[in-house]
């Protein structure tokens, strides 16, 4: 199977194919990276077709030292900032209705979604990076320009406190 | 979780779970799990969370975005075929965004511009305006006006209407005579008067006169005497009866060459000045030759007095010798002197302590009132990039 690497460097060299294979790979998890933080899914549809044209545009500035993986989901965190940046301040960004076409539970991805809420935002982000687009610890770090250990010690706070969080309530039985 | 029984941490149990652990101590974490209930539950819940986040779904995109991207896909790809055809292969596709706005270039090119006109444009109007004033001509006189001839109004009798003018020379010797006298005297006013009769006395005259008298010292007098050259020696010996002589000095210099030279060059002066004349009254040039031969006339003319001048003074100095005096009146010291008093010091101390107040209170103010407005703009200027800077600093940290 041709690495990613090796498409963007077809890619580089002017093959169109190189580029549909890339985009089918990528464009459905670029998709879900701004669905689960964006509100409107037309929304997040112009944010991942932005991603795919600027990969488009500037492909000839990636360079293989670092995954492109990492290198598209940085141009995809970058214009998720800026969208952020055009919102209205105090919008709550997370506070969307998820699909119900999601292939799951939808009380059980209700309960995640709030979940998540209550945890920082900085602790949020990195676990989600992680747990939703398989980041590593380092490609973490460089998006969110901290250090690694940071990473690493957030992500296992996020962890815990999000498993105090899914614990199941105590429930009160009375007989009738 | 103590370090005795957990020889690891347990976030290092997370990053084993997430495979970011090196080998060496991924297999120490791997050997622990398996004597360490603690962890394995720990490791456990981990996965929990990670299938329990799974469980948000989201719905895939709708197909309207594969055909967007596409589309623009094949563009791009029709337009870099174009573009390979005229440029080499391999060439970087320009940036959307210039590093520079073009605005700037626009701007910078056109001060440049500016720059460049005023530049070369200055040199060139001072140059056409000279050349237009060399080009105007002159009219000629009309015949009825009558010219009148040129001549210089101050030759010392020897113009001659057209004759050469012949240097002084000195039927001998010009000799000039300085002396110098210094005299101590018990009664100063008495002695001082006696000079001077002594100076009108033989047609002489006091050039120069200074008298001091300070305390707790007598009088003293320093004059300069000019008496006529011959008159010189009866002066010093009658000057020397009045008081006890310290010391006396007499000097000749012989001015004779200098005397002819400059009589001679008064002479060529004077005949150029002549010429000159007659050059601008035979010819009719343009207005600038005319106005260069009228400058070169009162250079002449300059010189010429100056020279004039020059002689003069020698002659009076030949006439005239010059003879300086100096009294001293013999000195009786007072048995009793009144120092300053406290009080005086004292005020004089508060005088000048109010005054160094006064000097650095103006001079700290001074110092704003010059740099203030510098130290102000710059830092207005710096404010923002500097602030800038260190808010990106702190966030890199």
């Amino acid at each position: 199977m041709t690495t990613d690497e090796q498409l963007v460097q077809d890619f580089q060299r002017g093959s169109s194919e190189a580029f549909t294979e890339l985009f089918r790979r990528y464009h459905e998890r670029i998709f879900a990276f701004f669905r689960r933080r964006v509100n409107d899914a037309g929304a997040a549809e112009d944010l991942a077709q932005e991603v795919f044209l600027g990969v488009l545009r500037g492909v000839t500035r990636y360079e293989p030292r670092a995954p492109f993986r990492s290198y598209l989901f940085g141009v995809a965190f970058n214009l998720l900032a800026a969208h952020r940046r055009k919102k209205p301040p105090g919008e709550n960004r997370t506070e969307e209705i998820p699909d119900p076409a999601g292939g799951g539970n939808l009380d059980a991805a209700l309960w995640m979604r709030q979940a998540l809420n209550r945890l920082e935002d900085s602790a949020r982000e990195i676990l989600m990076l992680r747990e939703y687009e398989q980041l590593s610890y380092e490609d973490i770090a460089g998006l969110l320009h901290v250090p690694v250990n940071t990473v690493r010690s957030r992500l296992f706070r996020a962890r815990l406190d999000l498993r105090a969080l899914l614990a199941p309530p105590k429930t009160v039985t009375s007989d009738k | 979780m103590s370090s005795s029984t957990h020889p690891i941490e347990q976030d290092e149990v997370m990053a084993y779970f997430d495979g970011e652990l090196p080998a060496d101590r991924a297999s120490t974490v791997a050997a622990h799990l398996e004597h360490c209930a603690e962890c394995r539950v720990l490791a456990a819940d981990f996965r929990l969370v990670s299938d329990r986040l799974a469980a948000w779904q989201v719905a895939p995109a709708a197909a309207a975005l594969a055909e967007r991207v596409n589309a623009a896909a094949q563009q791009h790809f029709e337009h870099g075929k174009a573009r390979e055809s005229r440029s080499p292969k391999f060439a970087p596709e320009p940036s959307s965004r210039p590093l520079i706005p073009r605005w700037v270039w626009a701007v910078a090119g056109t001060f440049v511009f500016l720059l460049f006109v005023v530049a070369i444009s200055i040199p060139n109007l001072l140059r056409s305006r000279v050349a237009s004033n060399q080009g105007l001509p002159v009219p000629r006189v009309p015949a009825e006006v009558q010219v009148v001839p040129f001549r210089s109004d101050r030759q010392g009798g020897r113009e001659g209407g057209g004759a050469s003018y012949v240097p002084q020379q000195p039927s001998g010797p010009m000799i000039v005579r300085t002396a110098s006298l210094s005299l101590v005297s018990k009664d100063f006013d008495q002695t001082r008067a006696a000079i001077e009769a002594v100076v009108r006395r033989h047609q002489g005259y006091t050039a120069q006169l200074n008298v001091s008298g300070q305390a707790g010292a007598g009088q003293s007098l320093t004059a300069t005497y000019h008496v006529s050259a011959d008159q010189l020696d009866a002066v010093l010996l009658e000057i020397k009866k009045l008081g006890h002589m310290e010391q006396e000095s007499q000097a000749s210099e012989v001015v004779t060459d200098q005397y002819v030279d400059l009589s001679a060059r008064l002479a060529n002066a004077r005949r150029t000045e002549q010429r000159l004349g007659q050059v601008l009254e035979q010819r009719t040039g343009r207005i600038p030759d005319v106005l260069a031969v009228e400058r070169e006339i009162a250079r002449v003319r300059e010189e010429i007095e100056r020279m004039e001048a020059q002689l003069k003074n020698l002659d009076n100095r030949v006439q005239f010798a010059s003879l300086q005096v100096q009294l001293r009146e013999e000195y009786k010291a007072q048995t009793e002197f009144a120092p300053p008093s406290a009080v005086s010091r004292l005020r004089n101390a508060v005088v000048d302590g109010y005054r160094s107040l006064v000097e650095s209170a103006l001079g700290l103010l001074v110092f704003l009132l010059s740099y203030g407005p510098v130290l102000l703009f710059w830092g207005a200027i710096l404010y923002l990039p500097g602030r800038f800077a260190w808010r990106r600093l702190r966030a890199s940290r």
